[in-house]
């Protein structure tokens, strides 16, 4: 298929159908036909990239802007980019425990767009959403973006901080996230501040039994960490360390 | 700004470096929002012996003396519990020591005495395993 298809026209040269034709041709389907290729304004209508969305205090949200890669999306067929970053208003959340998603949303004489959240995920010709959070009745406690730009691991949704542990203890951290976190890291240092290694803390021992347990679970709301009743290895029994004591830190990821 | 958890009978559970949200406490535990520095705190009673703390320590019976230094600012006295046995240390510009034997297999377990005024946890709390030769 030879693209363009269309060619230049000289000053004074008769335009003739077919230069219509193949120009059309090549900005709607590039250079295509319309059996085998689908227009590009709708093969884009679904189109977002860059979109990160952060929490912004307190309970709201900020998209915001790297000019190397702005945030963009068509939304009712129009192209739209932020050049600086958009929060949402505040009191946007309001009543009883959701998932809120939030929306980019198209304004009339504007290349940009705002965001707003509700709790359906319904798009329209001007509203699409870009993500969800979950809002716990008085605070945002975990956010998504559909669209988001950001390598690696992202920062975990939960994240307790250091925090003093002993042997035979039920420690009970809320995690507010609305949902069974789908991944977690329990980590332990021997000193306050983290600075020694971190072991992962994988088992604990019970005391006079010569088995070891892992010491946590989850529910929607809370994470419940018992360490073991061992008084030599009821915080962590690794290759790495052996501990009654210490400090714990918990981070989860939804 | 540090969480502190005290237990029903009003000894101190855990100490935290976040906020920590009430509405999961177990019966009875109280919050209290302390503003300190969360290092600063952990410094108020820990223990170490050949400078390692907050986790169990292995020696060989026979291994000689072990000597436990504790740091513990501001008092002049304080007590620690040894296996269930209290004991008074003096305390000298925030630090104090004491002597335990290798000579006898078994597990030495320190930790504060006054557990309301000092959390058993974190680096408060020192276990050293002394064990049999052969």
């Amino acid at each position: 298929m030879p693209y363009p298809s269309s060619s230049e026209v000289s000053s004074g040269q008769p335009t003739y159908a077919a230069h219509y034709n193949n120009l059309r041709a090549d900005a709607l389907w590039c250079g295509s036909n319309n059996t085998e290729s689908y227009p590009i304004g709708e093969f884009l209508s679904r189109y977002a990239a860059n979109i990160n969305i952060q929490y912004l205090a307190t309970n709201r949200l900020r998209v915001p802007v790297d000019p190397y890669k702005p945030p963009t999306i068509m939304i009712g067929g129009c192209m739209l980019k932020l050049a600086s970053y958009k929060d949402l208003p505040a009191g946007s959340f309001s009543g009883s425990a959701a998932t809120y998603y939030i929306h980019a949303n198209k304004n009339a004489g504007s290349r940009g767009f705002t965001i707003s959240v509700n709790t359906t995920p319904v798009d329209s010709d001007t509203s699409r959403p870009i993500g969800t959070c979950y809002w716990d009745g008085s605070s945002i406690s975990s956010i998504t973006a559909y669209f988001s730009n950001l390598t690696g691991m992202p920062d975990p949704s939960y994240d307790s901080g250091w925090f003093a542990v002993a042997a035979g203890t039920v420690y009970t951290k809320t995690h507010g996230l609305g949902a069974v976190p789908h991944m977690y890291l329990l980590l332990h240092s021997t000193n306050s501040s983290g600075s020694t290694e971190n072991a992962v803390v994988s088992t604990v021992k019970i005391s006079g039994q010569n088995y070891y347990y892992a010491p946590i679970g989850f529910d929607s709301t809370s994470a419940y960490i018992e360490t073991g009743t061992d008084a030599t290895a009821g915080v962590i029994c690794s290759t790495r360390r052996v501990s009654s004591s210490g400090y714990y830190r918990l981070q989860v990821w939804l | 700004m540090i969480t502190l958890i005290r237990a029903k009978d009003g000894t101190i559970k855990t100490f935290s470096e976040k906020p920590h949200s009430d509405y999961n406490l177990v019966l009875g535990e109280t919050v209290e929002q302390l503003d300190l520095d969360f290092n600063t705190y952990a410094q108020r009673f820990r223990f170490s012996c050949g400078g390692r703390s907050g986790e169990t320590l292995s020696v060989q019976q026979g291994s000689g003396d072990l000597l436990v230094d504790l740091d513990c600012p501001g008092v002049e006295t304080v007590e620690v519990d040894i296996n269930g046995l209290v004991d008074t240390l003096v305390v000298v510009n925030g630090k104090a020591q004491l002597t335990l034997s290798s000579d006898v297999p078994g597990v030495y377990l320190l930790q504060p005495a006054d557990r309301r005024s000092y959390c058993a946890a974190g680096e408060a709390v020192l276990c050293i395993e002394v064990n049999p030769n052969g």
